[in-house]
């Protein structure tokens, strides 16, 4: 019966396990989880956030701030539940989500923060191709695309198989990249190498001769060595323009440039005091941020209209729930956020304005 | 007519039979090591120069420079806690119930089909079972304690079927004598078959537990964070963990990043290594008492 020992000391350490497990469940129940500023959205908002998020918590070591990067929907789904304060976006907020937030009861601020490019590239070693018209990439990629041969582009390209490589449609790049180019959401052959993330992408087509992809500018900059860039001509008489940080910024690079966004939760700058200094804090450093995740930065005014923008609670989209929004420039931006309340000095301390555009 | 006869033993065509044989097993097994070999050498040569002090009591942040991991491997231990204290009661409740209570017969047959597929279906599904059930219907948020039960059903089914394997292969012969002389049966399974089959069970237990830490998915739909300035407090609280940084590390456009992901995956595997070593002396350990 030596085995005794053994066998009555077992039990009994699972069930303090077990009573340790419900003890502390018990007491988190009442633990402050309010305190916490939480982050979420866009994996391609997510390093801007990051820099913000990290930065913040340099200054403050007391704030609890946290950042995930569930994608541009799957957070909408979890800010429209109230699980988040910050939510990323790579596009406007859609239609749909906009009546899901009326319905949640969920009032947000709309707040761009910087501008992201997509890059086309090719192989180093293809000599061929400098530039492409945007009816010429949209003949490549549309859904039933009879491109199989770099010669099916354009009288002159060799008669070789060209190989398609691109983001898959979980991500915001797939439905700006879609949209700008071939009209609509989704519409793409279904004959291209999708990947889940952009590093597969710059991977795929830096090894394939004949092939060519689409992915964000910031892993180009990162692989340019392995990489030929594309420049591409929006046929509206401006040319063929290569995305480089001042084209991107200045709106030449069109149609594959795009804003980015944050969304802030109007209820939890009300509950939670720590939101609003790290909101503030975002804004304030934001140029600094975009760039140190590699973005496009605004210039200084840009900023300085999304504080006010900010500081007069300034609810619903600008572009009322219109989804990916193609060509929006810098310009447009400015015009958008002037007409839509920044101009009018409303006093901060209601934060409950009207949200007629929201939405309808 | 063939003469059946004469039978001729060809020994030297058997034996070199024998070695080719021989030879393909241990080309199957040096495959296997090689690839593994070249996966160590591959991570351990690109992320060792990051492995500091810094790197693993550190914080995540937005430079590689400055880069930890302390809140994940804070948050993988507690994620490994959860899962013990779950999976061990529940798993082997069950084994004890289907191996030793049960009756042979048409439900068990189908509890014993939908654990044997439950051990099949992929984590991701896990995930969105998480998500559903203690993320949004329990109302536990993002939470250690959401990951850590969704984890543990992930690994519930393999740590069920290794106690079942272990209760099994206990001779029939102990539970009679056990029974001859009177044990009742809470006596022949708390004195006899626990203290018999533990080794097994520890063993199919520590390997969960090894899987559990390891797995991404499951941590991605429940929504752990990536950017955390403190480690988990209580059970509801915000977390992080090891796969989660090296998956979004892997993902970043610099090289930097991908070196730093290669050294938060050396410590994950000194992780797995030591929860294997252990469970390898654990087992050890029993037989020698049973034995003894």
């Amino acid at each position: 019966m030596n085995r005794l020992p053994c066998l009555t000391g077992w039990p009994a350490a699972l069930c303090s396990v077990a009573l340790l497990a419900g003890l502390v469940l018990f007491t988190g129940c009442g633990g402050d989880t309010a305190q916490t500023v939480r982050v979420d959205g866009s994996s391609t908002v997510f390093p801007i956030s990051r820099a913000a998020v990290t930065d913040y918590q340099q200054e403050n070591p007391d704030a609890r701030v946290v950042a995930g990067n569930s994608g541009t929907s799957a957070g909408f789904q979890r800010f429209f539940r109230g699980e988040t304060d910050v939510t990323g976006a790579s596009r406007p907020i859609r239609e749909d989500e906009l009546r899901r937030a009326e319905e949640a009861g969920i009032e947000f601020i709309e707040l761009p923060i910087g501008y992201d490019g997509i890059s086309i590239t090719t192989h180093p070693t293809n000599d061929f191709v400098s530039c492409l018209t945007v009816s010429e990439l949209n003949a490549i990629w549309e859904d039933g695309s009879t491109v199989e041969q770099w010669s099916d582009i354009r009288d002159g390209f060799p008669d070789k198989e060209i190989r398609l490589y691109g983001r898959s449609s979980a991500s915001g790049t797939y439905d700006y990249f879609t949209e700008a180019i071939n009209g609509e959401r989704g519409n793409i052959r279904d004959n291209y190498n999708a990947s889940g993330t952009d590093n597969a992408t710059v991977q795929g087509v830096s090894r394939d001769q004949r092939g060519m992809a689409f992915f964000g500018l910031s892993y180009y900059e990162n692989n340019s060595d392995n990489l030929r860039l594309i420049a591409v001509d929006n046929e509206q008489g401006e040319g063929c323009v290569e995305p480089t940080q001042e084209t991107v910024a200045n709106g030449t690079y069109q149609p594959l440039a795009r804003p980015e966004f944050i969304y802030v939760n109007v209820a939890s700058l009300q509950e939670n005091p720590e939101v609003v200094s790290f909101v503030r804090h975002y804004i304030a450093n934001a140029q600094r941020f975009v760039r140190q995740a590699e973005y496009i930065a605004f210039e200084s005014e840009v900023y300085d209209l999304v504080m006010q923008r900010f500081e007069n609670r300034k609810t619903g989209s600008m572009f009322e729930g219109s989804g990916p929004t193609i060509g929006v420039r810098i310009g447009d931006l400015l015009n958008r956020m002037n007409t839509d309340g920044n101009a009018a000095p409303s006093d901060s301390t209601t934060a409950a304005p009207d949200s007629t555009n929201a939405g309808s | 007519m063939k003469d059946h006869s004469a039978f001729h033993p060809q020994l030297d065509k058997r034996r070199r039979y024998g070695t080719l044989i021989a030879g393909l097993l241990f080309a199957a097994t040096m495959l296997g090591l090689l690839v593994l070999a070249t996966l160590i050498v591959d991570v351990v040569t690109t992320g060792s120069g990051w492995l500091s002090e810094q790197f693993l009591t550190g914080y995540p942040t937005a430079r590689p420079e400055t880069s930890g991991i302390w809140p994940a491997i804070v948050g993988s231990l507690y994620l490994m806690l959860i899962v013990a204290a779950t999976t061990v009661p529940l798993g082997v409740g069950t084994a004890l119930y289907l191996e030793e209570y049960a009756d042979e017969g048409g439900l068990k047959r189908i509890i014993q089909l939908n654990i044997t597929n439950l051990a099949g279906v992929p984590s991701v599904v896990y995930g969105i079972l998480g998500l559903g059930v203690f993320v949004y219907l329990f109302d536990m948020g993002s939470s250690l304690l959401a990951a850590g039960l969704t984890l543990s059903l992930l690994v519930l089914p393999i740590v069920v079927i290794s106690a079942q394997e272990a209760l099994r292969s206990i001779p029939q012969g102990v539970r009679e004598s056990a029974f001859a002389l009177g044990a009742t049966r809470s006596q022949v399974i708390w004195h006899h078959l626990i203290p018999m089959a533990l080794p097994g069970i520890m063993t199919g237990v520590i390997l969960s537990l090894s899987r559990a830490v390891g797995e991404t998915a499951p941590l991605v739909l429940v929504g752990a964070s990536l950017a955390i300035n403190f480690t988990p407090a209580h059970l509801l609280d915000d977390f992080t963990a090891l796969p989660m940084l090296v998956f979004q590390w892997t993902e970043e456009p610099g090289a930097s990043f991908q070196e730093l992901a290669a050294a938060a995956i050396i410590v994950l595997m000194a992780f797995l290594l030591l929860m294997n070593l252990s469970a390898i002396l654990l087992r050890n350990h029993f037989e020698d008492q049973l034995a003894g």
